[in-house]
C-alpha cells in the first residue's frame, strides 16, 4: 500500500509539471511493410527535427505537437527507407506507418542509440542489428548476440570462449535478462560457450550498462532487453540452418492475415550424436555418455480490436548430460552393475501480454508470466550377482535446485505534452527458491539419521512501482527523472528500497552532446558461483536477513556525437564510477561441492566493491564498410572482512585494458566479409608464489619416513601473497567470417564460413602447478580450450 | 514416486560426488573435442625474501623437538630445511633451554613440557629474520565413556555401520579444543594402529559438522566444545563396516587429545588449505582444480615467519562394544 500510494503521489507530481497547452497528438504503430512486424525503436520526428519520439517495445508511439497544420512526420529506422507523412493526411485514431526495407548497400549499422544520440534521453545503451549479427564470425557456426556485446566498450567476457557478459565490472548474475518482459535466470548453455538466445528468434535486443530507466530493476549491473519476433502477418516464411554445433528451424506466418500471426523456432545441439558414437566405440558398448541442449521459442499474437493486442510467448530450453553404463561381471567375486546418471538444467518461461491503447496519449501493457530455472541431477544404480539377471530394486538419488517466479506486471506510457512523457507501472513477483533438495529411494530408504536437513524452499514476494518523466527543455536540453520503488518480503523480513534514476542531457554545438546520469540498483537474489565458468552447479539463493540484498550506485558522465553532418562516424566517451555494498561471496576455500548443511555457512556477506572506468567507442555506421573499435580502461576491486585478511583485492572480472575492433565489408550483393579482434589484460588469479613444508603431525607420528606428497610429514604449503594478486597472460584473438548469399526462387540461402581464433592464440582458461615428471620440477601450466576453430553453417530461408 | 527423506549426509555427499564427476566428464568430453591444450607458461615470480618456518607440536610425554625450515620459491625443489639456527626455549617467560641440532632440520631439547606451563620458542639465524612462537600445554582430556554399536544403521549398500559414541567431561568454562584418533588392533596384540580417517563416514554429529571440516578430508577428527562448554559432551561418528566383534573383545581404541588453540586453528586451516591448492600435487586431474574454492593461506602462530607451535595432552581408551 505504501508503494501504491507513493506511485500515485509521484504521478500527480510529474503530471503537475506538464502545464503546457496541448496541440495535436499523433499516435499509432510503425511496422515493416512486408511482414507487418512492429518495429522497435523507430524514430519519429517533425520536419524540422526539433521534436521527436521513438516507438516502444511494441512498436507504438505517441507524439504531441504544438500544431499540426502543414507539418510532416519523418519516420526512420536502421535498414529501412525513411518515410515522410503529411500529418493532415493521417487518419484519426491509431495510425499504422509502414516502412520498406532499404536494399542498397549503404544501410546503417547502429550500435549505440537507434536515434540521434544528441537528441535522446538515453545513455550507456547498446543495441545490435540482428541481420548484422548473423554475418559476423561465430564459434561453431552459431551466431550469438552475447558475443557481439562482448566486443563493445564496457562489456567483457568472463572466461575464454564464454558467452556470458560482465558489464562495467559486474558479475554475470548482476545482469537482468528479459525475454519479452520476463526475466530468465540462466542464459548459458554448458560452460557458457553459447547463450540460450537463438539469433533467429530475436527481433530486437538492447543492453543498458548504466543510466537505467526506472522501469528496470532487480539487478545491479545491466539490463539485456530481448524481444522475440512476432511472426509475419502477411505470408508464411521459414528458415532452417545446419551448423557444426547445432541445427535449427523456424516457421512464421499469419494465422489470420493482418490480424494474427505465429512464430515458432527450435534449435538443437549436435554434440550428443558425436559423443554417443565416441563413447560406444571407446567402451565396447558398455558406456554411453553425451551432452545436448535444445531451445524452443513460440509466440502468437492477435489483434483483438483496434486498441488491443494480445501476445502469448513461451520459451523452453534445457541442457542435458547423461551417462548410461552397463557392466557385466566377469568373475564370481564381482557384481554386474547398471548405472544411469542425468544432469539436466534449463529455463521455462510463458507469458501473456495485453496491449491497450487507452487514448491518443496513453498506452498500457499488462503481463502475466511464469519463469523457472531448474537443475536436476538424477542418479540410479542396480546390481546383480555374477551370472544373474536379477538386478533387484534400483537405488535412486535425485538432487534438485532452482528458482520459480510468478509475475504480474502493469506498465503505462503517457504522453503528457510535447515536453513531457511519463512511464509508470507496478509489478508483483512471487519467487520460490529451491536451494537444493535431495530425495532418495531404494532398498534402504528407511535409513534416517539425526542430521539436520537444511530449509530447502523459500518464498519471497517482490513488489515494485516506478515512474519516470522524460522532459525536454528546448532543443538542447533534456532530463529523465525517475524513481524505482521496491519492497521484498521473505522469512517475515521486509526490505524496502527507493532507487532514484536521473539523467541529464545538453547538446553542445551541432554534433556533440554531454550526458550525465546517476542511478542506484538493488538486487534481491544472489548467485553462488564456484568457478565463474557458468556451470550448471551455480546456485541462486534469495536475499534474507542473514544475506541482505546487494546494492549498487553508478555515476556516469559521457560525451558523444558525430564527426560529420552525414553521421557516418560516431564517437562516444563515458567515464563511470560504481560502488557496491552488501555483496556476497563464497567463504575462502568453500565451493558448491562443499557439503555444509546450511547455505549461509558457505558464504560471506557485507562485501563492498568499487569500479572506475572509461569507455571509448568510435564507429562507422554507413557505407559498404562499417564497424567500430572500442577501448575500456577500468579498475574493479572488492573487499570483504573475512576474505584476504580484510584487504581490497582485484575482482575476478577485473581487466585493466580491453580493446576491440570490428569490421564488416560488403564485397557485393552476395558476398560479405567480417573480422573481429579482441584484446584484454589477463584475468586476476590467486597463484602460489612461495612454498614451505607444513608440519603434518599425524603423518609425522605414523609415517615419519614417508616423503611422497600428502603422506609426508612436511607436505607443501603454499604462500599466495593475497587473493587475485597474480595475472594470467593477456587474452587476444582474431575471428574471421565470410558469407555467401544467393537469392533463390522462393527465398535465399547463405553459407557462413567462420574461423574462430584465426591466428591460433592459446589463451589461458586457467593456470595450475604440476610436477614435470621428466625433471621432477614444479612448473606452471595453462589450460587452453579453444584453438583455431573453423566452422561452416548453411542457412536456407524460404 | 519419490518420497522426501531426512537423508543421511553421505547421500548428500554422494550426489555432490556424482554431480562433480559428471560435470567433469562432460567438460572433459567437450574440452577433448575442442582439442584442448595444456602448455607450460613462463612465470616470473616476484622476488621475495625467504622466511623461517618453525614447526613443533609438544606434549608432556615427549621431549620438546622443533623443526626449522625456510620458504622457497614455488617452483623450487631444493631443500627447505635450515641448519645452524639457534633455537631457544622459554618456560613461563624465563629462558630455559637451547635446542640442539639433530639432523634434517630437527632441533631437540631434553625437556619434557609440563601441564599448564607456557613455552616459547625463539629461532635466530643470520640469514633470516628471527621468529618466535608461544603455546601452553593443556591438561589431559577426561573421557567419561566410550562405546560402539554395530548394525543400528545401514549404509547405502545395506552393510552394517559401526557407530562410536564418546562422552567426555569438559572441565573448564573457557573454550577447549580436541583431536580424536581412532586406533584398531588385535585384542591379543598390544600394538594398535591408527585407522585412516577415510574409514569414517556419515558425519551427522552436530559438533563434528560444525567443526571437523569433513568436506576437506582431514587426517584426524578435531572439534571444539562450543556446544557443550563446561558440561559433559557427547560426540558420535560412524565407520564403514568392520565386522562384528566377538563377545567381550573390542578391537577399537580412541586417543582423545586436548589441543591448544593454535594447533586447532592450524589443523582446521591445513585441511582447507591443502584441499584448495592450485596444483596437481594431490590430484593428477587438472580439471578438478576448476571446481575448488579459492586458495586459502595456511594459519600460522609464528611471529615474523611461518609454521606452527602447538601443544596437546592425550588420553587413550578402549571402546566398549554394546550389542
Amino acid at each position: 500500500m505504501v508503494v501504491t500510494r507513493a506511485v500515485v503521489l509521484l504521478i500527480l507530481f510529474f503530471s503537475s509539471l506538464a502545464g503546457r497547452a496541448q496541440g495535436c497528438v499523433i499516435y499509432g504503430y510503425v511496422k515493416d511493410a512486408t511482414t507487418k512486424e512492429s518495429i522497435i525503436g523507430a524514430s519519429i520526428s517533425n520536419s524540422s527535427f526539433t521534436l521527436g519520439t521513438s516507438t516502444n517495445s511494441f512498436g507504438f508511439f505517441t507524439m504531441s505537437l504544438p500544431k499540426c497544420e502543414d507539418d510532416t512526420l519523418v519516420v526512420r529506422f536502421v535498414g529501412y527507407q525513411a518515410q515522410r507523412f503529411k500529418i493532415d493526411t493521417l487518419a484519426i485514431g491509431p495510425v499504422e506507418i509502414l516502412l520498406t526495407v532499404d536494399n542498397n548497400l549503404t544501410k546503417e549499422v547502429v550500435i549505440t542509440d537507434s536515434n540521434d544520440p544528441t537528441q535522446t534521453n538515453r545513455m550507456s545503451q547498446l543495441t545490435v542489428p540482428i541481420d548484422q549479427l548473423k554475418k559476423m564470425p561465430s564459434l561453431f557456426g552459431e551466431a550469438d548476440v552475447m558475443r557481439v556485446f562482448q566486443l563493445m566498450a564496457g562489456v567483457q567476457s568472463g572466461k575464454e570462449g564464454t558467452a556470458g557478459i560482465n558489464v562495467r565490472g559486474g558479475s554475470p548474475d548482476q545482469n537482468l535478462y528479459l525475454l519479452d518482459d520476463v526475466p530468465l535466470y540462466n542464459v548459458n548453455h554448458i560452460g557458457g560457450f553459447l547463450s540460450t538466445f537463438d539469433a533467429s528468434a530475436i527481433k530486437n535486443v538492447e543492453l543498458y550498462k548504466g543510466a537505467f530507466p526506472a522501469r528496470y530493476g532487480g539487478r545491479l549491473s545491466s539490463v539485456l532487453d530481448i524481444r522475440m519476433k512476432d511472426g509475419n502477418m502477411k505470408k508464411r516464411h521459414g528458415e532452417y540452418a545446419v551448423g557444426t554445433l547445432a541445427m535449427k528451424v523456424n516457421l512464421q506466418g499469419p494465422i489470420k492475415q493482418d490480424t494474427s500471426s505465429y512464430f515458432f523456432s527450435v534449435r538443437r545441439c549436435n554434440f550428443d550424436l558425436l559423443t554417443r558414437v565416441a563413447a560406444l566405440m571407446g567402451s565396447q558398448g558398455e558406456v554411453q555418455t553425451g551432452y545436448t541442449f535444445f531451445d524452443i521459442y513460440g509466440k502468437v499474437n492477435t489483434l483483438l480490436n483496434a486498441k488491443q493486442r494480445l501476445y502469448v510467448t513461451v520459451y523452453a530450453g534445457r541442457d542435458r548430460i547423461f551417462i548410461n553404463s552397463d557392466n557385466k561381471a566377469v568373475n564370481p567375486s564381482e557384481y554386474s552393475t547398471k548405472f544411469i546418471s542425468n544432469i539436466a538444467w534449463g529455463n521455462q518461461m510463458a507469458s501473456i501480454r495485453l496491449n491497450h491503447v487507452f487514448s491518443s496519449k496513453m498506452f498500457g501493457n499488462t503481463t502475466l508470466a511464469f519463469t523457472r530455472y531448474a537443475y536436476n541431477n538424477h542418479v540410479s544404480g542396480q546390481q546383480a550377482p555374477y551370472g544373474s539377471n536379477d538386478y533387484g530394486e534400483k537405488t535412486r538419488i535425485q538432487f534438485t535446485s532452482g528458482v520459480t517466479d510468478l509475475l504480474v506486471k502493469q506498465d503505462f506510457f503517457l504522453q503528457v505534452n510535447d515536453r513531457h512523457s511519463l512511464q509508470f507501472g507496478a509489478n508483483f513477483i512471487l519467487h520460490q527458491f529451491n536451494q537444493g533438495k535431495i530425495q532418495y529411494r531404494g532398498p534402504n530408504a528407511g535409513i534416517s539419521s539425526d542430521g539436520s536437513q537444511r530449509e530447502n524452499n523459500l518464498l519471497g514476494l517482490e513488489n515494485v512501482a516506478y515512474v519516470e518523466d522524460n522532459i525536454k527543455l528546448g532543443e538542447r536540453t533534456g532530463f529523465s527523472i525517475g524513481v524505482h520503488l521496491s519492497n521484498y518480503n521473505i522469512q517475515r523480513k521486509s526490505f524496502y528500497s527507493i532507487q532514484p534514476r536521473l539523467l541529464a542531457r545538453r547538446k553542445l554545438g551541432r554534433r556533440s552532446v554531454v550526458k550525465g546520469s546517476f542511478v542506484t540498483m538493488k538486487q534481491y537474489t544472489h548467485l553462488l558461483s564456484s568457478s565463474g565458468a557458468g556451470l550448471p552447479s551455480d546456485l541462486w539463493i534469495p536475499a534474507t536477513s542473514a544475506l541482505p540484498p546487494s546494492n549498487c550506485m553508478q555515476v556516469a558522465l559521457g560525451l558523444g556525437g558525430t564527426l560529420s553532418e552525414d553521421k557516418k562516424w560516431e564517437w562516444l566517451a563515458e567515464i563511470y564510477l560504481k560502488k557496491y555494498t552488501n555483496l556476497v561471496e563464497y567463504q575462502e576455500g568453500v565451493s558448491f561441492f562443499s557439503n555444509d548443511e546450511n547455505i549461509t555457512d558457505k558464504v560471506t556477506n557485507g562485501g563492498i566493491g568499487r569500479v572506475a572506468g572509461l569507455d571509448l567507442q568510435l564507429q562507422k555506421s554507413q557505407g559498404r564498410t562499417t564497424g567500430w573499435c572500442s577501448y575500456t580502461l577500468s579498475r574493479n576491486d572488492r573487499r570483504f572482512d573475512s576474505l584476504n585478511k580484510g584487504n581490497w583485492f582485484p575482482f575476478r572480472y577485473d581487466r585493466t585494458h580491453v580493446a576491440t575492433a570490428v569490421i564488416n565489408h560488403e564485397l557485393n550483393e552476395n558476398i560479405s566479409i567480417s573480422a573481429t579482434w579482441m584484446y584484454s589484460t589477463g584475468s586476476p588469479v590467486t597463484l602460489a608464489q612461495q612454498q614451505y613444508g607444513a608440519f603434518n603431525y599425524f603423518n609425522y607420528e605414523n609415517s615419519p619416513q614417508e616423503t611422497e606428497s600428502i603422506f609426508s610429514p612436511f607436505p607443501s604449503a603454499q604462500i599466495y601473497n593475497g587473493r587475485n594478486s597474480s595475472r594470467m597472460p593477456a587474452y587476444h584473438k582474431l575471428d574471421l567470417a565470410i558469407n555467401f548469399t544467393k537469392q533463390k526462387e522462393n527465398g535465399s540461402r547463405t553459407w557462413n564460413i567462420s574461423i574462430y581464433n584465426a591466428y591460433n592464440r592459446q589463451n589461458p582458461f586457467y593456470l595450475f602447478y604440476r610436477v614435470d615428471r621428466a625433471d621432477q620440477r614444479i612448473k606452471l601450466y595453462q589450460l587452453s580450450i579453444f584453438p583455431i576453430i573453423p566452422s561452416v553453417s548453411y542457412t536456407r530461408q524460404f | 514416486m519419490f518420497r522426501e527423506t531426512r537423508f543421511l549426509p553421505e547421500y548428500n555427499f554422494m550426489c555432490n560426488k556424482f554431480s562433480r564427476a559428471l560435470t567433469k566428464i562432460s567438460c572433459w568430453a567437450i574440452i577433448i573435442l575442442l582439442a584442448s591444450c595444456i602448455k607450460e607458461v613462463d612465470y616470473l615470480a616476484p622476488p621475495f625474501t625467504p622466511q623461517l618456518v618453525l614447526s613443533s607440536i609438544i606434549n608432556p610425554d615427549s621431549l620438546i623437538k622443533a623443526h626449522v625450515g625456510k620458504t622457497i620459491a614455488i617452483t623450487d625443489t631444493g631443500s627447505a630445511t635450515v641448519e645452524n639456527a639457534s633455537v631457544f626455549l622459554f618456560e613461563n617467560g624465563v629462558p630455559f633451554d637451547t635446542l640442539v641440532y639433530q639432523s634434517d632440520g630437527w632441533y631437540v631439547s631434553d625437556v619434557y613440557p609440563q601441564v599448564g606451563f607456557s613455552y616459547r620458542l625463539e629461532t635466530h639465524h643470520p640469514a633470516f629474520s628471527s621468529v618466535s612462537s608461544e603455546c601452553k600445554v593443556p591438561p589431559p582430556p577426561q573421557i567419561d565413556s566410550l562405546f560402539f554399536t554395530v548394525g543400528e544403521l545401514l549404509d547405502q549398500e545395506g552393510l552394517p555401520i559401526t557407530r562410536f559414541t564418546l562422552r567426555l567431561n569438559d572441565p573448564e568454562p573457557n573454550i577447549n579444543y580436541y583431536e580424536l584418533i581412532l586406533f584398531s588392533g588385535n585384542p591379543l596384540d598390544p600394538i594398535i594402529q591408527p585407522m585412516p580417517s577415510t574409514r569414517i563416514i556419515q558425519m551427522d554429529d552436530p559438533t563434528l559438522i560444525a567443526d571437523a571440516n569433513w568436506n576437506y578430508a582431514p587426517s584426524t577428527l578435531f572439534f571444539s566444545d562450543a556446544l557443550f562448554n563446561g558440561m559433559t559432551g557427547e560426540v558420535s561418528f560412524n565407520m564403514k563396516w568392520g565386522g562384528y566383534p566377538s563377545a567381550g573383545d573390542s578391537p577399537y581404541y580412541i586417543e582423545l587429545r586436548n589441543i591448544s588453540s593454535s594447533y586447532y586453528q592450524y589443523l582446521k586451516s591445513w585441511s582447507v588449505h591443502r584441499f584448495n591448492q592450485n596444483s596437481t600435487q594431490n590430484t593428477r586431474d587438472p580439471l578438478t582444480l576448476l571446481f575448488q574454492g579459492d586458495p586459502v593461506e595456511l594459519y600460522t602462530n609464528v611471529n615474523n615467519g611461518y609454521g606452527i607451535f602447538g601443544a596437546y595432552n592425550q588420553t587413550l581408551k578402549q571402546a566398549t562394544f554394546t550389542p
